[in-house]
């Protein structure tokens, strides 16, 4: 080689930086697979510029599976431009990383270089068993991934299931892996969304955790631990509410007609409580085929039986009724906008709780719900405090208050 | 002390539209106009102005055409942008951001020499052909880049000035400096609202000084400057005709409609050796003496000035080398409004390389363009100049080649 190993600092081994020579992302063509490769590949990229002086030394090796060849063909292209851009848009941390490669000079030279290089690094197969972490980003479905994980019969790799939903525990039984498995759940697009919520089971390796958590701490993002059950902190809340809106939704049928008493509900759940969509939107945005099984998953691994999807038969936009709802409280704002203006959130809450028009009474109700969640994440354990709740639901669901707001406003919902 | 053996003569300037982000025209992803659209519509614009478009020789001043555009031969250009120079002799000349000086430096001395009377000049830069930061490493050619450029930073020169920015905080204080450079910002902007062809001529932005004292983002930027502090990256050509007082005549030209060369300095330091003290811009500092003594003027007697601010802080910079001010008074004078347009000492009138724009090339002889527009009584923010006298500083590099005009009406 041209070049010499450049640190000057001591050799000292890190376990991660030494896990990161092979990793295997399960799913790379999907939208979450992707980001997650996107994300791995530039952590590793960097690695070996910065030890070996330029990305794609040979030391590190990137494995991408899928089942649907084309979404792979698509992968290389995205993951080059998106590489490309961080590159670009980092070029003083990337002129740093390459600081001791005397034949790089230029920020074009560089950027080519660490692009080309990080792309190298990639190899298309259907076998992981080289890997030695392997992140899963596949269909929610227990048998499926459980027969992926057999089939990789990799007795050393630690595996990140970036599952939403399943407990890893169960993941863990049905995948034969022991104590190698952690939850390792990324937000859409997981390159640019900052949430992770880490899901560590009950006997994990706890090499595997300390090592997730300094690698959620590399990939930037704010990690928020919750216990492993079902539907963790996210889901565990979303799916609530979404049961929630279905019943009430159900209960205003029964005076009004079902596209006025959804209209309703969506106008409630996006205007009055100013999210950025209301909640049979977001069932649509999701899929409701994507909300059946997660609730599906919920019910048969949580020892409750509410979690039975309703089958509603609804349309999204339904009856528009804002007559019957009735003005929106003083102080409303839409949710782009009180985004800009949080401080005008206390003002409206107030109105809100002034207002005894009927859709300020369904808001009022939703928010005691949604408390009631919260703190039953909280009491369950699921969740380390109301805190938490709240930076999943601001990060993940980009809600502009959660239930710690509420409760610090002592607003008659957190009382 | 040297004078000029004859008088020369600069008029029938033309600038064209300085093109890049600022501009709405402009957008990344839609083809551009090519270099010789602008080369053609910069040539056109100053023979229109000749009865007797008819030259002897031709210059023409680009500084990494090569790169940007993968262009060399340039004067190969000349007879395509004027026909008469077809046969003539025709010059390349490249000195940085200072190019635009030396090739109006150039066609001074081939009319002094007697080899020609007409001399056309033209400059340009076609710098959006490449992303910034791509750009960056072009540019960064003007200094000593085998050993300069690895240490640089990304946004070299920009790195290059926020380096004498901090030298400067730490002589002056940062609590004085740092407003006067939002303030040169603030000026730039408003005198470039007032010409239609200045990249920043559609900035509507509301409080410009507010923006100029934006802190530094050195995580994806540089430290100590901020990007108001940055010229914008440009495309853009001038162009001029240099007479002897012979040559005025034959292109029926009238007196009153040029202006007169009346002293040039120049100075070119090693590129090699990093400026002795980053405060003090001491090429720039011989070459304007230089000028002003061969003209026989005090600093004090021009009315009208074009400095070469790349960044805001080697337009104040230029101040202090100009001998307006001692060193360390720039910032107040600033402050002041003495390099206002109603100040008295008014200074890029054009909105400067900040508002103007700045085709890394051309700015030089656009500095000229616009001096003797003013003289002549037909700018689009024509001020009535407190004496009949222009000076312009063009600078390449990190003031190393220079070359300052004095210039009369």
């Amino acid at each position: 080689m041209p070049w010499q190993v450049f640190s000057t600092a001591p050799e000292r081994h890190n376990m991660l930086d030494e896990k990161l020579k092979s990793v295997a992302v399960i799913g790379a063509g999907g939208k979450m697979g992707s980001g997650i490769a996107l994300l791995l590949l530039q952590e590793m990229a960097r690695l070996d510029t910065i030890k070996y002086g330029s990305s794609g030394s040979g030391h590190y090796r990137m494995t991408l599976i899928d089942a649907n060849e084309d979404a792979l063909f698509k992968l290389k292209e995205y993951l080059k431009t998106q590489l490309r851009k961080f590159a670009e848009q980092g070029i003083n941390r990337l002129r740093q990383w390459f600081a001791s490669n005397k034949q790089l000079v230029s920020n074009q030279e560089m950027v080519e270089s660490f692009v080309n290089g990080a792309m190298d690094m990639i190899e298309f197969n259907r076998s992981a068993k080289h890997a030695q972490l392997v992140f899963e980003a596949i269909v929610e479905n227990v048998k499926i991934k459980a027969e992926i994980f057999k089939s990789l019969s990799n007795p050393h790799a630690y595996f990140f299931t970036n599952t939403s939903s399943i407990p890893i525990d169960v993941l863990s039984r049905e995948g034969q892996l022991g104590n190698r498995i952690i939850g390792f759940h990324f937000y859409n697009p997981p390159a640019v969304q900052k949430l992770l919520e880490l899901i560590p089971p009950k006997n994990v390796d706890p090499k595997l955790h300390a090592l997730a958590i300094e690698l959620a701490e590399r990939l930037k993002k704010n990690t928020i631990v919750s216990k492993d059950v079902a539907g963790f902190i996210g889901n565990g809340h979303f799916m609530r509410e979404i049961l929630y809106s279905f019943k009430k939704a159900e209960e205003l049928s029964r005076i009004y007609t079902l596209p006025q008493a959804v209209y309703m509900i969506n106008k409630v759940t996006q205007e009055y409580l100013i999210r950025p969509m209301g909640m049979f939107q977001l069932i649509d945005y999701v899929g409701l085929d994507t909300c059946r099984s997660i609730c599906d998953i919920m019910r048969a691994y949580l020892p409750d039986d509410r979690f039975k999807f309703p089958e509603l038969n609804y349309r999204v936009p339904a009856d528009k009724c804002d007559n019957i709802l009735g003005p929106l409280p003083e102080g409303h704002r839409p949710w782009k906008l009180m985004q800009k203006e949080p401080q005008a959130l206390d003002s409206y809450f107030q109105h809100l709780y002034e207002s005894q028009t009927m859709g300020s009474q369904l808001a009022k109700e939703f928010l005691k719900n949604s408390m009631e969640i919260s703190n039953g994440l909280v009491s369950d354990g699921v969740a380390s405090s109301l805190d938490d709740v709240e930076i999943v639901l601001k990060q993940g669901f980009y809600h502009l208050y959660g239930p710690k707001y509420l409760a610090e406003r002592k607003l008659p919902c957190a009382v | 002390m040297r004078r000029l053996r004859k008088k020369v003569f600069a008029a029938a300037g033309y600038n064209t539209l300085h093109f890049g982000p600022g501009r709405p025209e402009f957008d990344p992803a839609k083809p551009m106009p090519t270099f010789d659209t602008y080369l053609q519509d910069t040539a056109a614009g100053t023979c229109k102005q000749l009865q007797n478009p008819i030259f002897d020789e031709g210059v023409i001043g680009s500084f990494m055409s090569g790169r940007f555009i993968k262009q060399a031969n340039l004067p190969g250009f000349l007879p395509f942008m004027v026909p008469s120079l077809a046969g003539k002799p025709c010059t390349g000349v490249e000195g940085a951001c200072g190019t635009g000086g030396r090739a109006i430096a150039t066609a001074i001395r081939s009319v002094l020499s007697d080899m020609s009377d007409k001399v056309f000049v033209a400059a340009f830069e076609m710098q959006n052909t490449l992303k910034p930061i791509y750009g960056a490493d072009v540019l960064a050619g003007a200094s000593y880049y085998q050993k300069e450029r690895k240490t640089g930073h990304a946004f070299f020169f920009p790195g290059v000035f926020a380096e004498r920015a901090n030298a400067y905080y730490n002589k002056v204080g940062y609590d004085l400096v740092r407003p006067a450079l939002a303030k040169w910002y603030e000026q730039a902007i408003l005198n470039a609202r007032k010409n239609p062809k200045a990249q920043e001529y559609h900035n509507t932005s509301k409080d410009l000084f507010s923006l100029g004292m934006s802190p530094p983002d050195p995580d994806r930027f540089i430290p100590y400057l901020n990007h108001y502090d940055c010229s914008k990256v440009t495309d853009g050509a001038s162009s001029i005709a240099i007479y002897s007082e012979e040559g005025l005549r034959e292109a029926g030209i009238d007196k009153q409609n040029c202006v007169e060369i009346i002293g040039i300095g120049e100075a070119e330091g090693d590129i090699t050796q990093p400026p002795k003290d980053l405060t003090i811009l001491s090429n720039t500092q011989i070459a304007v003496k230089k000028a002003l003594q061969m003209a026989d003027l005090a600093v004090q007697d021009i009315g009208l000035i074009e400095v070469h601010d790349c960044f805001t802080i080697s337009g104040l910079l230029s101040i202090e080398a100009l001998g307006l001010v001692k060193e360390g008074q720039a910032p107040a004078f600033i402050m002041e409004g003495q390099t206002a347009t109603q100040g008295r000492h008014p200074v890029n009138l054009s909105g400067g390389l900040i508002g103007f724009g700045h085709p890394t090339g051309a700015s030089g002889v656009r500095q000229l363009v616009d001096l003797w527009q003013q003289l002549t009584k037909i700018a689009p923010n024509q001020i009535q100049p407190r004496t009949p006298y222009g000076l312009m500083i063009s600078m390449g590099g990190n003031d190393k080649t220079v070359t300052c005009c004095v210039v009369a009406i």
